[in-house]
Formats: structure tokens, C-alpha cells, sequence
């Protein structure tokens, strides 16, 4: 199928259908995330499969409205038996979720494989429930699916403030006077709902990843569980209308695994660019404090030689005694660095001295690194010959107001443990 | 009037007790600590207080009325731990969670009640953090956080779950002065504690439990070394063993109160 036919009709319907599908689970998928209750979905999806054929067995017709009535009733008792199964408490909660998820699969596959044998092939249409068929949406089903949709953002932006409170500490709202139940049997409710029409495009072995991966995606992101809510709703729109693309172009490929696929990228990509929380930030945070690390070991040798040089120009080699002190090998980089970030100036004949924009950065490293072996020697008890070593990192953190309470605590001293002078502030 | 009243209370997790045969008073208006050693049942003995968990034998009277009668008087604050602080909200959402159980199902917060989050939050020194998001928290602002959303919701009845665990002393001042200032307003506060010392010069009324209640009452009678050794020497083992027989009898279990 060509770009040219977006607009036929009937491929209005598929679109608009499934970007309701997208809507309706990225809002239940974001609770469920923040629950952690996802494997619930997974197990409702699961029991679609037997609902759908169940329903097929007893009407013979396999249009979507018969099909979502036989998957609901056969989902509401999947969750029936997970909360038969809570009554045991020698099983765990993944075990109870593995079982009910694994006997309603079975018995959906039995079921779909029997009708196939028994009337081919216009059947097959009821194995899109397995992966997903995102094409095959009618205007018809458009009608269905968007009113489960509004019954699931009405519920959700009825009792938004409940369902937030119950996924951050249920307990503390359970001890309210608050008939609690209606909130969590409507959340339950909706759960179902969205399982129920996401089912048909995503299908049913990867409906929890169309529910959790767009809220995962947004997470980074967000301060607040609305904005969540908004960035998950883009994100699943996103995803589906890939699909929906993909499966317009190739009929044969199941639209659920592109889907999927195309969400899962989209938390990877964000979990790698979110500002702060993000992969690619925190490398950058990482790289950015070597960075410092090394240029201000610079600076501290710059400090060392103007000490012994005074005003004099030194030229390479002068530098390069200093590489036990974290004054690492390429002393030609490091001079270029220095030169570029403006801390020494040149002399003819490739000789250097350092520059008050230098002098300044440079006494403020070694006034922490002095201040702070004072404070182990004194305060630690830190034998003088280990203070060096262990000032090394810290030097690197000290704020401006550590800096001033530490000079305090030590009364303002003139000396570090090796009898080297503590340069005052700059500019004092 | 007592403000608690527990009658031979049995809770159960599956076919484990966690709670038996514990028989207690707490008076109206003081100060109470509920002592013990780690896996004792403190939190369940909270929790089925605040009506969270079903008694199986026994009964609890709060104010002389049964717990579902006087829900709106008693505010639950569980253990710090007990939730995922990396949560997508704010300080202020959290503490008007404190209001909800003075408004309706469904009902949005109003005028009234974010005045009464925002004292909340001036009264544990939280108001300068009020739109900081939960992750950057410490632990310390996560307790001040809990008391305030429990101050918010302006109870008779407070039930605390180790509010003093690992907090600083700054933020331990500021617990110690507001239950005191609930106690001298005539409100109850029941709080679990793991150090002795502290209960013994902070708390008038002490609740010294280890699956049943050993002692309970004024904190000198409770407090002595013989109730402290049978405390902490170890959970009976005996009386384990019986309870964990007794369960199987259904008409034992059925009995209510004795
Ligand atoms: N949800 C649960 N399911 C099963 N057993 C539980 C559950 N909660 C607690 N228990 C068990 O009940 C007993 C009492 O637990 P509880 O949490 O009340 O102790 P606690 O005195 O609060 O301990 P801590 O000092 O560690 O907080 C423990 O043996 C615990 O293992
Ligand atoms: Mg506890």
C-alpha cells in the first residue's frame, strides 16, 4: 500500500482505531508500571486467547464485539483465580502469576488449534490474537474501541488522585475511611479493557510490553505521574502508528513484535538522553569530572614550579618532574591546554610561566589540598605520611563553603603536616 | 476511655501467628511505645490496629467502638521503607494524600486542605522543600514527609511505624517536639521504638511484645528486667509451637474475644 492511500477510508479507521488502543494503554500501562503490577496485565492478556475461543465455539461468529465479551468474562476469572490463589501463602506471587498465566495460555492454544483443524481456514483469523494484526480494524470495531476507550480515560480521570495515592502507599490509604474497593475493582476494570482491544493489534504474548514500555520511556523525563501519563500516551501513539504503517506495507508481518520493537527503542534512546537520570548524562558527568580531576593536578604543578621559579619562564621538562603527583605523560598536551584555557602565556624560546588567571585557579587547589591534610592529620589522626595520598581525591570536592568551614575548624592555620605554607585566598 | 482497647487479639499471616493472645489498654491522651525485638509482630500489632489486617481472634476497640466506626479519628503512618520514595511526585502531593480521608471519593482538594498541608508542612520544617520531587529526598525529609501527611489528616489516634529509625538528631528534635505537642493537645500517640533508653525517659506508657504481649502499661512496671529478659531471651518456642497447632482447630479460631 501506497503513502497516497492514508486517507481511504479505510485506512482512517485502522489508524484512528488503533491510536485509541495506543491512548487507552498507555494510560492503565502507566498505573500498572507504578504497581508494579505488571505481570497482572500479562496474565489478563494471556486469557484473552481462551476468551476469544470460547466465544468462537459458542457463536460461531468471530466479530469483535462477541470476541471482547468471551475475553472479558474469561479474563475476570484469570483474576479471580490469581486472588483464589493469594488465599495460599506458602506460594509466592510470582509463582501464583506463573501458574494462572501458563494454564490459560494452554488451554487457549488447545482451544484455537482444535477450531483450526476442525473448520479451515477462514478461522485463522482468530490466531491474530496471538501476535497482533493492527489492519484489520473496521469502522465497526473503531465504534467498540472507542467507547471502551472513554469508559478507561473516563474512570481515569475520575479517580486519578485515588489511583495515584493506592500506587504509592496503599496501606496508608486503606486505613482511611474511603470505600477504597469501587477504585480498585473500576482499576481492575480498565486494566481488562485495555488489555482487551490492545490485544488485537499487539496480540497477546507481548500486550505487558505495549503496557509497560511507553510509561518506562517517559520515566526519565518526568517529575510528576501526569506528565507521565501525557509522555507515555505519545510515546504508544508513536509506536502503534509504526505498526500500523509497517503492517499496511507488508500484510504478512504481525504487527505486535514491530510494535513492541519500535517502543523498546524508544526506552532504550530515552533512558540514553534523559537529562540527569540519562546514560549519555551520566558518561558526560563522569568525563566532566576527569576533566576537572586532571586540570586542576595541572594547576597544582603549575603552583609547585611558580613556588620554585617565581616570575622565572620554565620551559617543557620543568613540568613533566611532576608526574607522580597525577601529572600524567604528554606534557605537550597538557601545555596546549593550559595555554588554550588561558592559565600560562608564552615565552620565546617555548618557555611558559603562569598567568594570574592560572595562579589564581592553581592556589585554590592547593590551599584545599593543604587545608584538607591538615584536617586528617588533626582531626583523623591520619599519619603524615598517608595525608597526601588521601587529600588527592578530595581537593577535587571541596566547595567554597566546606573550604571556609574547614579553615575555621582548623583556626585559620599557615602550614600544612608537611611544614608547607597554605596560600591565602585569592585576593586576600 | 481508653483510646485502644485489645481483647486476647490472634493475627495470623497464612498459618503463621504473628499476634496471640494479646490483651491491652492504651489511655486516652499519652504517649505509648510499642517495644520489641525484630520479627516481635510491632507492625502487624500497628497495622491491625488501624484496621488493615483482618483479626482473627479477639477484638480491637478504638474509643470503645469498633475500628470501621472510627476510621476518620485515626491516622496510620507505616514504616519509611514500606514504599518506593522514587515516585514520580512531589513533596506537597504526598502530604494532601494526608486530606484525602476528609474528602470524598473522587473529590478534588480544595482551599481548606492545601491551608492544612501547607501548615503540616511549616510544623515538621518541610515548607521551603514542599516542591522538591521524592527522589531527592533523605531519609530524614522522607520521615518528615510521612509525619506531616499523617499531621495533615489532623487525628485523634496516631500510629507511628518506627518513625525514629535512621534519622538525624535534628530531625529526631523535630518528631520528639511534635508528638508531644499532639499528646499535650490530647491526641494518643502510639509509636514502635527500638531504643530503650529513649523510651524509657520520652514515653509515659510502654507495650512490650513478642508475639504476645509480655507487659503493658506505665513505663516503670513495664520496664523491668525480668520483662525484658523474657522480651528479648528469644521468641518462646513453645508457646510457637502451640499456637501453631491451635490454628488447625477452626472453632478455636472462631471464638471471638475470651
Ligand atoms: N505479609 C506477611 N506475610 C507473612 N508473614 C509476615 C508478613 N508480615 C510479617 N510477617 C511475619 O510476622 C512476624 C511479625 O512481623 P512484624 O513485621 O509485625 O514484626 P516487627 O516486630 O515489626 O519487626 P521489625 O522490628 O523487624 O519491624 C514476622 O515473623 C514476619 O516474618
Ligand atoms: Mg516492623
Amino acid at each position: 500500500m501506497e503513502w497516497g492511500s492514508l486517507f481511504h477510508p479505510v485506512v482512517m479507521g485502522v489508524l484512528v482505531g488503533n491510536a485509541l488502543i495506543a491512548v487507552g494503554g498507555a494510560l492503565v500501562g502507566t498505573f500498572a508500571v507504578l504497581r508494579r503490577e505488571a505481570l497482572f496485565g500479562d496474565v489478563l492478556a494471556h486469557a484473552v486467547l481462551p476468551g476469544v475461543g470460547l466465544a468462537y465455539v459458542l457463536s460461531h461468529r468471530k466479530d469483535l464485539p462477541v470476541l471482547v465479551v468471551g475475553a472479558l468474562v474469561v479474563a475476570l476469572i484469570a483474576a479471580a483465580a490469581v486472588d483464589l490463589l493469594r488465599r495460599e501463602p506458602r506460594l509466592r506471587e510470582d509463582a501464583r502469576l506463573g501458574i494462572v498465566l501458563s494454564v490459560s495460555f494452554g488451554l487457549g492454544i488447545v482451544l484455537l488449534t482444535a477450531l483450526q483443524r476442525q473448520y479451515e481456514p477462514q478461522q485463522m483469523g482468530l490466531w491474530r490474537f496471538l501476535f497482533g494484526q493492527a489492519a484489520v480494524v473496521t469502522w465497526a470495531d473503531v465504534l467498540l474501541i472507542a467507547a471502551i476507550v472513554a469508559l478507561i480515560i473516563g474512570f481515569v480521570a475520575l479517580a486519578f488522585k485515588e489511583l495515584v495515592a493506592l500506587s504509592f502507599d496503599a496501606q496508608f490509604l486503606r486505613a482511611l475511611p474511603l470505600p477504597l474497593r469501587w477504585v480498585e475493582m473500576g482499576y481492575r476494570g480498565v486494566l481488562v479493557c485495555a488489555i482487551l482491544v490492545g490485544v488485537q493489534s499487539v496480540g497477546a504474548l507481548l500486550m505487558v510490553a505495549f503496557l509497560v514500555l511507553p510509561p518506562m520511556a517517559a520515566r526519565p523525563w518526568v517529575r510528576h505521574v501526569k506528565s507521565m501519563v501525557i509522555g507515555a500516551v505519545l510515546v504508544s501513539l508513536a509506536a502503534v502508528l509504526m505498526g500500523v504503517w509497517v503492517s499496511l506495507a507488508l500484510p504478512r508481518v504481525a504487527t505486535g513484535p514491530v510494535i513492541v520493537t519500535a517502543a523498546a527503542v524508544v526506552v532504550v534512546l530515552s533512558h540514553l538522553f534523559a537529562p540527569r537520570r540519562g546514560g549519555l548524562a551520566q558518561l558526560w558527568g563522569r568525563a566532566a569530572r576527569a576533566l576537572q580531576r586532571w586540570d586542576e593536578h595541572v594547576h597544582k604543578a603549575l603552583y609547585r614550579i611558580a613556588e620554585k621559579e617565581h616570575s622565572e619562564p620554565w620551559n617543557r621538562r620543568r613540568l613533566a618532574e611532576y608526574r607522580q603527583q597525577g601529572v600524567s605523560k604528554g606534557t605537550v598536551v597538557m601545555l596546549l591546554w593550559l595555554w588554550l584555557t588561558g592559565s600560562i602565556r608564552w615565552h620565546p624560546g617555548f618557555r611558559w610561566s603562569i598567568t594570574e588567571h592560572g595562579l589564581k585557579k592553581a592556589v585554590q587547589v592547593v590551599r584545599r589540598h593543604r587545608l584538607w591534610e591538615l584536617y586528617l592529620e588533626r582531626f583523623l589522626r591520619v599519619p603524615p605520611e598517608r595525608v597526601h595520598t588521601e587529600a588527592e581525591l578530595i581537593e577535587h570536592v571541596l566547595s567554597p563553603e566546606l573550604e571556609e568551614q574547614l579553615e575555621q575548624m582548623l583556626q585559620y592555620p599557615q602550614h600544612d603536616p608537611h611544614g608547607r605554607p597554605i596560600p591565602p585566598q585569592w585576593g586576600k | 476511655m481508653n483510646a485502644i482497647e485489645c481483647r486476647d487479639v490472634a493475627v495470623f499471616y497464612g498459618r503463621r501467628a504473628a499476634l496471640w493472645g494479646v490483651t491491652c489498654q492504651v489511655p486516652l491522651g499519652c504517649l505509648a511505645a510499642v517495644v520489641g525485638p525484630n520479627g516481635a509482630g510491632k507492625s502487624t500489632f500497628l497495622r491491625a490496629v488501624a484496621g488493615l489486617l483482618p483479626v482473627q481472634r479477639g477484638e480491637i476497640r478504638l474509643f470503645a467502638r469498633p475500628i470501621a466506626e472510627v476510621r476518620s479519628r485515626i491516622s496510620y503512618m507505616p514504616q519509611r521503607e514500606s514504599v518506593d520514595w522514587d515516585f514520580p511526585l512531589t513533596v506537597l502531593d504526598v502530604v494532601l494524600m494526608g486530606r484525602y480521608g476528609r474528602l470524598k471519593l473522587f473529590q478534588r482538594p480544595g482551599r481548606l486542605d492545601y491551608e492544612r498541608a501547607w501548615e503540616a508542612l511549616r510544623h515538621v520544617g518541610m515548607e521551603q522543600h514542599a516542591h522538591r520531587q521524592l527522589g531527592e529526598l533523605s531519609g530524614g525529609q522522607q520521615q518528615r514527609v510521612f509525619l506531616a501527611r499523617a499531621l495533615a489528616y489532623d487525628a485523634d489516634l496516631y500510629l507511628m511505624d518506627e518513625p525514629f529509625a535512621g534519622i538525624d538528631a535534628a530531625t529526631e528534635q523535630v518528631l520528639l517536639e511534635v508528638v508531644h505537642e499532639l499528646r499535650d493537645a490530647g491526641k494518643t500517640v502510639v509509636v514502635v521504638h527500638h531504643d530503650l533508653q529513649v523510651v524509657a525517659s520520652v514515653f509515659e506508657w510502654v507495650m512490650l511484645l513478642n508475639l504476645h504481649m509480655i507487659a503493658a502499661g506505665p513505663v516503670g512496671e513495664v520496664l523491668t528486667a525480668q520483662h525484658l529478659h523474657e522480651a528479648y531471651g528469644g521468641r518462646s518456642a513453645l508457646l510457637s509451637e502451640v499456637v501453631q497447632r491451635v490454628a488447625l482447630h477452626r472453632e478455636v479460631m472462631r471464638r471471638k474475644g475470651a
